[in-house]
């Protein structure tokens, strides 16, 4: 099995001790593979091209979509799991099935919510942060005081999640949902006038190098007082810098003018048609999905593991931590990146050549507004224009 | 009953034996020549020749990853001369390849006079620390030169600020010039050893005779370098600029792990537009095709440049 190595490692190692348990109960030798996210792209490709690899593969975003003609088809295991945990969200149907047919187990989601210093916050009279409006004002006055805000203006995953989010709370995106090219709007140069005010009051130019894990690093820092982040950071803290886990709180995806949106990152495991373990490996990710064990991940990992099934609405650890239960609702208004459009391979061109993150940067650093759009029209248009 | 006496043979030849006849066979120069060089041809089919035509084929079909693709001829390059990121792409690497390439030839030849005449003890020690940025695996090298350049704790900009230089230090990597400036000192860095001992060796090779000549005939030392140094170093540099220029053109290590290609494309190179397009997104027949673009010019600068060499060694 190849996973991606988690931000919060009590993760892959309860995976382990499943895998363990999985293999001693069938008589098997069972093993688990791990490398960063950011590389699980080209080892996927690498498989599917050379037919050789492991029998189970993380899949990130949308590569359910891209590799369905290698995957085998799950719908005995994905329906029965479905059935069991009171149903799948419409966003786990989105990812996970292609052509009538589940070629991905949604294992969990991402939730990526306002992560920030309720004690600062407090200092210059700020509540949590409901809108980006408030966002902008709490931050223009912490950042007088010395504290920064901070999202990724950058290549890197972190920066399609958060700027995705806030064109849809625009109610803009790059596509609409049958495909046409709608970025070049009025309510995209709202979104970027936005932006540009809050990169120039609130934040600093390092976010214009950050990587993924920078905004942990960041907030843990103590210099950082807001970051639009997955709760990775709340679950390290007590490691990390437990000092800052008190003050800490959420708040969900910022509302817009046209709604709260936030972006789905949806973490898939899918089975190759060349794997030699077909049935053991269906018996695993079954096993793995069970509630029971969903429930221990989502529990360890403090909401970050977050199953695509409605009964963890319902799920108690929401009210053990009051910093954790506004975020109960997250899926409901959570997309795939490239919505309205589909999420196949042309919205995926988008997302791995990061334009919209590099559409931010250019207007952030100087480009006027209009031209930043345009350039990410083009670039947009080639995409969606190409032959798939 | 027959006359003739029967002819005996002046000398007989003994029936050689098998090891005998399999030596002799073997010690045939143009047999033993193709034999010698048998793994290294095989090794190169398989690694490099194999791959190089692979991508030919893939660079002319539209294919996606996972998928049969269909013969598209040049479709790709075509479509790749449209594209902003790719224009942008080769401006970098061009940019990339010329300064690097430029700075090592200018550090390098500075670092291998000084090391030849300039050090006297220790020279041995010398010669082999400064092997060390070479050799060190470049993945490792590199993080730890994002270290130093990362935002949040680079130890060069905590330097410029406590020395009192700036109020704050350059975003290494996130401002597209600085960026830039990031992976070309690098690049440099661990590139300068190659030329420093390469050329090192050129200038062991000069005969002592020829600056005792000059001396002689008063030229000083700019003199010196420029009508005695230069002119014999020539086929030395042409072969070491011509390895570096291919190997900077080629590089992906420095520029995916410090910057992934950004901010903003400024510092993508062909390897990592090729990963990002070809295999991140599976478009490889594209992505191929974008590793291949320069091919045909790097095969005329490697052919003039050969031209060049065996000009200057005749």
């Amino acid at each position: 099995m190849l996973i991606a190595e988690h931000f919060v490692p009590v993760s892959d190692e309860n995976l382990r001790k499943w895998m363990t348990e999985f293999s001693k109960l069938h008589g098997i030798e069972g093993k688990i593979d791990s490398i960063a996210h950011r590389d699980t792209y080209v080892r996927l490709a690498t498989e599917a091209e050379t037919k050789t690899g492991h029998d189970i593969v993380f899949m990130f975003f949308n590569n359910p979509q891209l590799y369905a003609e290698n995957l085998i088809d799950l719908d005995d295991v994905c329906e029965r799991v479905g059935e069991k945990g009171g149903g799948w969200y419409r966003l786990a149907r989105d990812v996970g099935i292609v052509g009538g047919h589940w070629k991905a187990l949604p294992w969990y989601s991402i939730t990526m919510p306002q992560t920030y210093r309720e004690d600062l916050f407090q200092e210059v009279g700020e509540g949590p942060p409901d809108t980006w409006e408030d966002v902008l004002r709490a931050g223009k006055k912490l950042k007088a005081k010395g504290h920064l805000f901070g999202v990724a203006i950058s290549q890197t995953e972190d920066a399609n999640i958060s700027w995705f989010a806030l064109l849809w709370s625009y109610g803009t995106s790059t596509v609409d949902k049958d495909q046409k090219v709608i970025i070049n709007s009025a309510e995209t140069r709202k979104a970027i006038e936005y932006v540009k005010d809050l990169y120039a009051s609130t934040m600093s130019s390092e976010v214009l190098s950050w990587d993924d894990a920078s905004n942990n690093r960041a907030y843990m820092s103590g210099k950082y007082a807001w970051v639009h982040n997955a709760v990775s950071i709340y679950a390290m803290l007590p490691k990390n810098a437990p000092q800052l886990r008190a003050v800490t709180n959420h708040a969900p995806s910022p509302k817009g003018p046209a709604g709260r949106h936030g972006t789905s990152i949806p973490i898939n495991y899918g089975i190759w048609k060349f794997a030699k373990n077909q049935e053991l490996a269906k018996e695993f990710l079954t096993y793995i999905a069970e509630e029971e064990r969903l429930s221990i991940n989502f529990e360890a990992t403090e909401a970050y593991n977050h199953p695509l099934l409605k009964n963890f609405e319902k799920h108690p650890y929401w009210d053990k931590d009051p910093k954790i239960s506004g975020l109960r609702l997250y899926l409901h208004d959570a997309h795939m990146i490239g919505w309205p459009g589909p999420p196949n391979r042309k919205a995926e061109l988008v997302r791995a050549q990061w334009i919209v993150p590099n559409m931010m940067a250019k207007a952030v650093t100087g480009t006027p507004t209009d031209e930043a759009i345009k350039w990410a029209e083009a670039e947009i248009q080639k995409i969606y224009e190409a032959k798939d | 009953m027959s006359t003739q006496a029967v002819r005996q043979p002046l000398y007989v030849v003994p029936k050689r034996s098998l090891y005998v006849r399999t030596r002799d066979f073997l010690e045939q120069e143009r047999v033993l020549g193709y034999l010698l060089i048998i793994p290294a041809v095989v090794l190169l089919a398989v690694l490099v020749a194999y791959p190089f035509l692979w991508g030919v084929y893939l660079s002319l079909q539209d294919k996606v990853v996972g998928r049969p693709g269909s013969y598209a001829g040049l479709q790709n390059f075509g479509a790749l001369l449209g594209e902003g990121i790719f224009l942008q792409t080769l401006k970098n690497s061009l940019i990339y390849t010329v300064t690097a390439v430029g700075a090592k030839v200018v550090l390098g030849t500075w670092l291998a006079l000084i090391i030849h005449r300039g050090i006297r003890r220790g020279r041995h020690f010398v010669r082999g620390a400064i092997l060390l940025p070479f050799i060190v695996p470049t993945a490792l090298s590199t993080l730890a030169w994002w270290w130093m350049f990362e935002s949040l704790y680079s130890v060069i900009n905590w330097t410029i600020i406590h020395l009192g230089l700036a109020t704050e230090g350059p975003n290494w990597l996130g401002d597209p010039f600085y960026a830039k400036i990031s992976v070309i000192i690098v690049n440099l860095w661990r590139g300068l050893p190659f030329f420093a001992i390469t050329i090192l060796a050129g200038l062991v090779s000069i005969p002592l005779e020829l600056y005792d000549a000059a001396k002689v005939d008063g030229a000083g030392p700019i003199n010196t370098f420029r009508h005695v140094t230069l002119p014999l170093l020539k086929p030395v540099l042409a072969i070491v600029i011509l390895f570096s220029t291919i190997f900077t053109l080629a590089d992906f290590n420095i520029v995916f792990l410090l910057t992934r290609g950004g901010p903003v494309n400024s510092t993508h190179v062909f390897a990592t537009l090729a990963n990002q397009i070809g295999l991140v997104a599976g478009k490889i027949g594209q992505g191929a095709a974008i590793t291949l673009f320069l091919f045909p010019i790097l095969v005329v600068v490697v052919v003039l440049q050969l031209y060049f060499i065996r000009k200057e060694e005749y």
